[in-house]
């Protein structure tokens, strides 16, 4: 059943870039319709509200349409900016290079240890290790992905909402005036909504 | 009223006799040539009193006569075996000294060291005492330093055994007994099967000793498995008159460094090209060095290894040698915090005669006095380590441990330390950057507290808004140091944290674990570090390949078991409780370990040992070199040949290559690695063990290329040929050399094909010269 043409204007208007693609929203209004029991006269918000968090829990790469965010000779540019239509991409990967690789492993082990122990920590009677310790914040580089084309990039300035410990992959963020120079991308501004 | 009091220690009871009788005393002989009992009069309670002592602990506790032999039994039944607990042999004249004066006595008083281990040694001397008096009623005395005031204060105002302190330490000691004795029985023999000949003595076990070891373990290996890591970082400075002259002032760049060249260098490109540099801001404020916290023993330890170089274990023997003198308070304590009541001008006082702090501390009675900081921890039970009267004749160790405490206490007598520091912010290129100068204006406790530095920093002026031109804008680079193996501080530090043993059995377990050739000690420079022998190595890496639900060589489950002794003392647990639900845990795990020995001894450190032949397993420190330090290994690839030697070989070059020189470039220290968490126990029970082994057999040096493979065990391997159905149906291979003639006799794992040649241990990746950076991708560091 196609999408009723509400959710599709919303789209349009909030979601410009990259473009959803038609056969996956339509699989997934039907989804949100029938799981929820929502009717499209009297439910559309609560109808829009689910197509959204289903946008932004998707891989880009299936509910996109190619090629329709990032410019595809992004990489190449040496010099530019996006322009003003906010691009929506996925974190595919995080690290933080002001850090060495031994810290952060050494954080690593110590969370998978204390993950390890938190089931027998209840058997212990609450073993206060203190809390669960966070990686160093120094700074982030990531890799963006709109579907289609991937992209690295640098945190410019510090975005408190991304840290290394609790962002997941895939985590949508639109992009803003994306500052590009040589190889890599600077952000200088942006403007995340929350997914899974 | 005739009272009996005994205190713990010969020392103890002259020093307590002189106070409490004023010099008025008569001695006696006993039976033992260590104790005298000394009579006098106290009539402050009416009372004619004998003072007597103990030497440590009266009891000690075993195996019944069916178990107490190493082969009269399986060891798991020691889990269960009955423990007798009697007089030892060595005190039974002591003993039997205080049956004689609690015949004639009315009244018992314990003036054993306010500790646990106190308490529980006064309930064995309530114990002997009531075979020849049931009915005496008992007091104990309390105190926290041996000077006038408060030993009268104790004998005056006693109070009553505490029991469930008592009950700890019989725990302990069961366990440890136990416990020690199944694991170590088990491996010993074990390994000695499976090496056979090449075991020396007894391999042992303690509960608390072995997370020790897991400690240092921990650390050799990541240290062994560092690779440095190359940084950058953008250098900015400006030449500038000050009043010494031309002078360049630094700037550090706020984002520190970075691990990636291709953003460092585009940013620094951004920071060239900028014309020039502006000031954002300039701050000026107060700000101070506080003044240390009151000392703990942990504290002490920590101190007395790094900056005095006296082992944990030392210092505190020196400590409560000094304690027995009356010069300072009562030395295990994990108190950081000074009742308000407390009385410290009169303490300060008593340093004023010294000729060296003596000015400080007259100051300190002129108005510089400030009280001290107050720590987290209180354990009730006794005050800080603090001077208690002033000692003129000391040498030696024990001076410099009481220079120590004398100084620490004045500084946290007096007032921190105060200065003025600015920072300069700045901004180029879109980057920040920032330079601090400092003043100190006051020193204040530094004065007597040389251990604390603090210098001064000039920095010419800036003002705000001001724009210059830098003269120096560089990409600088570094790379990441390996972080260093344990120092004997560290692993005080680390067992105190992970709640291994107590302030008074840390250094014990440090001591022990280094006696029995687990971790040996490796010099750099000065300061001495700790590594894991292939042996303790070899055993930490087996337990950790079998798959305990809490492993053996972490310190979780030590921790629970020191946490249910503080239940006990608190009365939330029965000793039978704790003693039950401890046992039935290690109990599984001592079935899981012999189950699965030949995991142990599988180990990678252990296989290549033995084609050495072993003649590292209970090896001295690493050879000293007091010739300039070896330059590091060559990159180039080790030949095959030599392959056999190489893990052994190489994990001593590492061990050793840390004495190279640091290389040029400039370096940022590697993050301390956090702390691992481990457990150690020491074994107080005796264990008989067997007489010594024979020694290692030196005709089965692997250096002449064998051609009798051997097995496991050392004997000729046999070969056999596969009679089971399958690819490999009539292969010959070669086998364990040991003739099994029962089903259930032990052979070696020993394997290797007969038509192939025998694998071969691939060489050690050398250690790069350059810096390498880790290869994973940048998601390898995600959370999960």
């Amino acid at each position: 059943m196609p999408p009723h043409p509400y959710v599709l204007q919303y789209l349009a208007q909030n979601y410009p870039k990259p473009r959803v693609d038609e056969e996956w929203l339509e699989s997934c209004y039907e989804w949100v319709l029938g799981e929820n029991n929502l009717d499209p006269t009297c439910n559309m918000s609560e109808i829009l509200k689910k197509v959204e968090e289903q946008l932004l829990g998707s891989d880009l790469r299936d509910s996109m349409q190619p090629n329709t965010g990032l410019a595809r000779n992004i990489v190449q540019a040496r010099k530019g900016a996006t322009g003003a239509i906010p691009i929506l991409v996925q974190i595919t990967s995080v690290t933080d290079i002001g850090h060495s690789a031994f810290s952060l492993q050494s954080v690593r082990q110590m969370r998978i240890d204390r993950a390890d122990l938190a089931g027998l920590a209840e058997q212990d009677g609450g073993e206060d290790d203190g809390p669960i310790p966070k990686y160093p914040r120094s700074m982030l580089r990531l890799e963006l992905s709109d579907g289609t084309t991937t992209i690295k990039a640098i945190e410019y300035r510090r975005i408190p909402q991304l840290t290394l410990d609790d962002t997941p992959l895939g985590y949508k963020v639109s992009l803003l005036h994306l500052l590009s120079l040589q190889v890599l991308k600077l952000r200088s501004r942006y403007n995340s909504r929350a997914s899974k | 009223m005739k009272i009996l009091c005994v205190a713990e220690k010969p020392s103890i009871s002259k020093s307590i006799t002189q106070i409490l009788s004023g010099g008025q005393f008569a001695t006696r002989a006993t039976g033992s040539q260590y104790v005298k009992n000394y009579d006098f009069a106290y009539p402050q309670a009416r009372a004619q009193v004998t003072f007597t002592c103990v030497a440590g602990h009266l009891l000690s506790s075993d195996f019944d006569e069916n178990h107490r032999k190493w082969n009269s039994c399986d060891p798991f039944a020691l889990f269960d075996a009955p423990v007798i607990t009697d007089v030892d042999k060595d005190k039974k004249a002591i003993a039997t000294n205080l049956q004689n004066e609690a015949r004639r006595a009315q009244q018992l008083m314990i003036w054993t060291d306010c500790d646990r281990e106190g308490e529980n040694i006064g309930a064995e001397i309530v114990k002997v005492c009531r075979k020849t008096n049931p009915a005496i009623p008992v007091k104990r005395a309390r105190f926290s330093a041996i000077i006038a005031q408060q030993i009268h204060n104790a004998a005056q105002h006693p109070v009553e055994l505490d029991r469930r302190q008592a009950d700890a330490v019989d725990a302990r000691i069961i366990l440890d007994l136990r416990i020690g004795a199944a694991f170590t029985r088990m491996q010993t023999k074990a390994l000695q099967n499976a090496f056979v000949g090449k075991v020396e003595g007894v391999v042992s076990y303690g509960p608390c000793q072995f997370p020790a070891l897991g400690f240092v373990v921990s650390r050799f290996e990541q240290v062994k498995a560092f690779v440095p890591e190359q940084f950058w970082y953008i250098y900015l400075a400006i030449t500038r008159q000050t009043s010494d002259g031309e002078e360049e002032t630094s700037f550090t760049w706020r984002r520190g460094h970075l691990f990636e060249f291709d953003v460092a260098h585009v940013i620094y490109e951004g920071v060239l090209e900028a014309e020039s540099a502006k000031v954002t801001k300039v701050t000026k404020k107060n700000t101070k060095k506080f003044k240390p916290y009151p000392l703990t023993t942990v504290e002490l330890q920590k101190a007395g290894s790094r900056i005095l170089k006296i082992t944990p274990k030392k210092v505190l023997e020196a400590a409560e040698h000094l304690y027995q003198q009356g010069f300072v308070s009562y030395p295990r304590t994990e108190t950081d915090q000074y009742d308000p009541q407390f009385d410290f001008m009169s303490l300060v006082g008593k340093q004023v005669a010294d000729p060296t702090w003596g000015p400080f501390a007259t100051q300190l009675q002129g108005g510089q006095f400030s009280a001290p900081r107050k720590g987290k921890n209180n354990d009730n039970a006794h005050p800080p380590i603090h001077p208690t009267a002033h000692a003129n004749n000391l040498v030696g160790d024990e001076k410099r441990v009481y220079e120590f405490i004398a100084r620490r206490f004045l500084a946290c007598c007096s007032k921190d330390a105060l200065g003025f520091e600015t920072t300069v912010d700045v901004e180029c290129g879109g980057e920040e950057f920032y330079a601090t100068g400092l003043i100190v204006l006051e020193r204040n406790y530094l004065d007597v507290y040389p251990y604390d530095k603090w210098t001064g920093k000039e920095l010419p002026d800036f003002e705000e808004g001001e724009t210059f031109v830098p003269s120096l804008r560089e990409l600088r680079d570094g790379q990441t140091s390996r972080p260093n193996l344990l120092t004997e501080a560290d692993l005080v530090g680390l067992m105190d944290k992970n709640g291994i043993g107590t302030d008074a059995t840390i250094a014990e377990h440090i001591a022990k674990i280094m006696e029995r050739e687990y971790v040996l000690e490796k010099m750099e420079g000065t300061t001495k570090y700790l590594a894991p022998s292939t042996l303790g190595m070899g055993l930490v890496d087996g337990y950790n390949e079998i798959d305990f639900d809490r492993s053996l060589s972490k310190p979780q489950l030590r921790r629970m078991t020191e946490r249910s002794m503080v239940e006990v003392c608190q009365g939330n647990k029965t000793k039978g409780d704790v003693l039950e639900e401890t046992i039935e845990q290690y109990r599984e795990m001592f079935v899981l370990a012999r189950n699965n020995f030949n995991r142990v001894i599988e180990v990678p450190v252990f296989i290549s040992s033995a084609r050495l032949g072993f003649e590292l397993m209970f090896a001295p420190a690493a050879p000293a070199r007091d010739m300039p330090p070896p330059p590091p290994p060559p990159p180039s690839a080790r030949p095959a040949a030599a392959v056999t030697l190489d893990e052994e070989e190489a994990m001593w070059d590492i061990v050793d290559s840390m004495d190279s020189p640091p290389p040029p470039t400039p370096q940022l220290a590697a993050r301390p690695p956090p702390k691992l968490p481990s457990t150690s126990s020491a074994i107080t029970g005796p264990i008989a063990g067997p007489s010594r082994l024979p020694t290692l057999n030196a005709a089965l040096r692997p250096e002449a290329v064998p051609d009798i493979v051997r097995c496991f065990c050392g004997r000729p391997a046999r070969q056999l040929v596969v009679k089971k159905e399958g690819p490999n149906t009539g292969r010959p291979f070669l086998g364990c050399g040991t003739p099994k003639v029962m089903p259930d006799d032990e052979s070696c794992t020993f394997f290797q094909w007969a038509d192939e040649p025998p694998p071969t241990v691939p060489a050690k990746r050398p250690y790069p010269a350059v810096g390498r950076r880790a290869t994973c991708p940048p998601s390898a560091a995600n959370a999960i």
